[in-house]
């Protein structure tokens, strides 16, 4: 309960309408992690296919995606330090399934389309609103999502409490 | 048993400070300035002031995106437990709680960091006088036991302080949260801004004010501390100074004058007393690198280690004179623990100023002081004592809920400032029971050989009650205010998430049922001050550490006046 209560004020983890529910079963069990050896955590064919799925769900506009951001890869990390075994092997299971239904091979509304349609096993957290969750704060906490999407001001030096919103323009990081 | 490798001179001073945190160092700086030789003892490493690792670091340049791994996470179980204090950003500031472990007969926080300036890097910075309501609270309930001083005490304290340090806010006439000496304000957003003008209109005894912080808005002076850059990275540590804390401020200060002696890695045993003068001579050191005993003699003790600390050293310093522990007499050391009880509230949306926004990232919330139990008119039937509000007005980031699902309009949606929200976290003041209280564990040691501590704390029915205050207020006012989508929270937190221990130590009158004197001295041992949180008679509901730092000043000073008159 206090875990779960530590996670819902976590910024971190609140991205994109994650319930406080999915995010408690998303890291709800603690985990050991292994030495981390230079290599992918997930498999490189899994880490690939997170790329197509993150640069689904944060496509590249006039600014670059989630995929250039590296989020797959940052996925990965994040699979291998905060998933408890049981939870990887379910994040495993659900990539097999994406793959064998050719996703990769989709167009981006078909892909949109797979995606928001994947339903919910009983008891489970919603494997899309997991990846969505992940992928919005891996992208808006990155550097690109940061710098390039967000308003970004490392050291602003002064604050000022009510201005036009048309003097930032966007979100601030 | 204890030698020292030196001859006595070089382990005397004239005077002895137990911890470098907010109270420890404001001896420092007041005894050296006064040109007394001192040592301050500090249980943990050094940190030099700007020795602040991840400063400037941002979200991608730290594992994890600064969460810690589950691996990590098996130091700090009981840090972890306030959600926010524990970062890749942080981690070094904080103990681990596989090095430093205690225990819960009733649960209890116990969230700190071991090193020099501890927790004044870490701590809020709100910084709020106490009124005569709270020094006279004990005696007009009739509770617990009186304070032995009254504002008019700690005024000139609290001014001299507050000018030192710099303490950004406003002054607004307001006899619960007294005016002070105040560096320019910070300013509310658009929308605290309208429920401040809402709520003028709407109640005669309750206003809205920007908090008042522990931060410098307007340079000159404060030992070349620089101006606050609002990148609200404070809890990093500042590399400009520009909040208050020990390795900024009081240990330059003190540094400088050439009287102080700083050192680290020292943890204190015990306190030692002597039979012949009725007075301390000394501490008993462990050096917690080599696990060498030491001991170093002085005039002057000031205990600076924190609530629990300092009771549990006191408590460890047993004689034929004090067998339950130095200035034990009343059998009050260790009892009273109070903290502030908060994590609940209400919070709401507005659709105006959707054309609004702000800059910089203020360090800061909005401050809503007490207004129960002031006087006849806000007497509440089911509590004694009240509670402020703190909180503010902002506009949600990218990690609000999206009504977007994918794609493109998922990216732009979130790329654009969410809706305005106001959140009210309330404070509440917890009463002094002497049931609330820590014991040492002599079957738990540490690696020390020092006995663990346990805690016996709980919430009790006047702060029940003044909880489900705290929260209908709060949900009450934001309607009032004309906010929509309010709704209510209740986190029930445990003792000590506050961070605000308080009391094992109170001051009061009478030798018979207090530790301390009005002068913050030990009442049978005139030599040993006390100015920490556990020191407080009574919690308030503000926010303490402007307290502790008023009192420490006033001590030292006093301290300084008895020893040229051969008193101690």
């Amino acid at each position: 309960m206090k875990r779960r209560q530590a996670i819902q004020t976590s910024v971190f983890l609140a991205g994109c309408g994650l319930s406080a529910g999915t995010i408690a079963a998303i890291v709800s069990s603690c985990s050991t992690a292994p030495a981390d050896s230079g290599t992918t955590f997930l498999g490189d064919d899994n880490v690939a296919l997170l790329g197509d799925i993150v640069e689904t769900i944060i496509p590249a506009t006039d600014t670059p995606g989630a995929r250039e951001a590296g989020i797959h890869e940052w996925m990965d990390q994040s699979v291998r330090d905060n998933f408890s075994q049981e939870e990887s092997e379910m994040f495993k299971t659900a990539l097999s399934q994406i793959r064998k239904d050719g996703f990769s091979k989709m167009s981006q509304e078909r892909k949109e389309d797979y995606l928001t349609s994947i339903e919910s096993e009983e008891g489970q957290p919603n494997v899309f609103e997991v990846l969505r969750g992940m992928t919005c704060q891996g992208f808006f906490s990155s550097e690109i999502g940061a710098t390039q999407v967000l308003a970004f001001d490392p050291i602003p030096g002064e604050w000022r409490g009510c201005i036009d919103l048309a003097e930032v323009g966007k979100a601030w990081a | 048993m204890y030698f020292n490798s030196q001859g006595k001179d070089s382990v005397t001073y004239d005077a002895i400070i137990v911890g470098s945190g907010i109270s420890g160092g404001w001896a420092a700086k007041e005894l050296t300035e006064k040109g007394l030789k001192v040592l301050v003892l500090e249980r943990g490493r050094d940190v030099k002031h700007g020795d602040y690792p991840t400063a400037t670091l941002e979200t991608w340049d730290v594992p994890n995106r600064g969460q810690l791994t589950e691996e990590e996470w098996k130091d700090y179980p009981k840090q972890r437990r306030t959600g926010y204090t524990v970062t890749q950003f942080t981690r070094h500031w904080w103990v681990k709680d596989t090095e430093h472990p205690y225990y819960e007969t009733q649960p209890f926080d116990w969230i700190r960091g071991y090193h020099v300036g501890g927790r004044s890097l870490l701590w809020g910075r709100q910084s709020y006088r106490l009124s005569d309501i709270d020094f006279s609270a004990n005696a007009t309930d009739g509770i617990a036991v009186d304070w032995p001083i009254r504002y008019r005490d700690i005024k000139p304290w609290y001014d001299y302080v507050e000018e030192y340090i710099g303490v950004s806010g406003q002054n607004v006439g307001h006899p619960q949260t007294p005016d002070g000496v105040f560096q320019p304000a910070m300013e509310l957003t658009c929308v605290e801004d309208h429920m401040r003008q809402k709520m003028a209109q709407i109640y005669d005894d309750r206003l809205l004010m920007v908090g008042r912080v522990a931060h410098i808005t307007k340079q000159g002076g404060h030992n070349g501390r620089g101006n606050c850059q609002f990148r609200n990275r404070c809890i990093r540590g500042c590399p400009y100074g520009a909040y208050f804390s020990s390795n900024a401020s009081t240990i330059p200060a003190a540094a400088a004058t050439g009287n102080l002696t700083l050192r680290p890695f020292s943890t204190v045993h015990s306190i030692i007393y002597d039979d012949q003068t009725q007075k301390a001579t000394g501490v008993q050191v462990i050096d917690t690198e080599t696990l060498e005993n030491l001991e170093f003699y002085a005039k002057i003790i000031f205990v600076c280690a924190s609530a629990i600390p300092t009771a549990s050293i006191l408590m460890n310093s047993k004689s034929d004179r004090f067998p339950d522990g130095i200035g034990n007499d009343s059998g009050e050391l260790g009892h009273n623990l109070m903290d502030h009880h908060f994590q609940i509230g209400a919070r709401a949306q507005t659709d105006l100023f959707d054309d609004k926004y702000y800059k910089g990232r203020r360090p800061n919330g909005i401050y809503i002081p007490r207004f129960r139990n002031i006087d006849k008119a806000s007497q509440h039937k089911d509590f004694i004592r009240g509670y402020g509000y703190q909180g503010g007005g902002m506009r949600a980031g990218w990690w609000r809920p999206a009504e977007a699902k994918i794609g493109k309009a998922l990216k732009e949606e979130l790329s654009q400032p969410g809706t305005w929200g106001m959140n009210l976290t309330a404070f509440g003041e917890c009463l002094p029971y002497h049931d609330n209280k820590m014991t040492l564990r002599y079957d738990k040691l540490d690696k020390w050989g020092l006995p663990a501590v346990d805690f016996d704390v709980g919430w009790k029915e006047n702060e029940l009650n003044m909880r489900k205050d705290m929260q209908t207020q709060a949900a009450e006012m934001l309607e009032a205010a004309g906010f929509k989508d309010v709704s209510v929270y209740e986190n029930n937190s445990n003792p000590g998430k506050g961070i605000h221990e308080m009391g094992t130590a109170r001051m009061g009158r009478d030798p018979k049922t207090s530790v301390l004197n009005k002068w913050n001295a030990i009442h049978a041992v005139p030599n040993v001050y006390v100015t920490d949180g556990a020191c407080m008679t009574s919690a308030a509901n503000q926010n303490p550490s402007l307290t502790y730092m008023a009192l420490t000043a006033r001590a030292a000073d006093h301290a300084v006046r008895e020893l040229k008159k051969m008193n101690i």
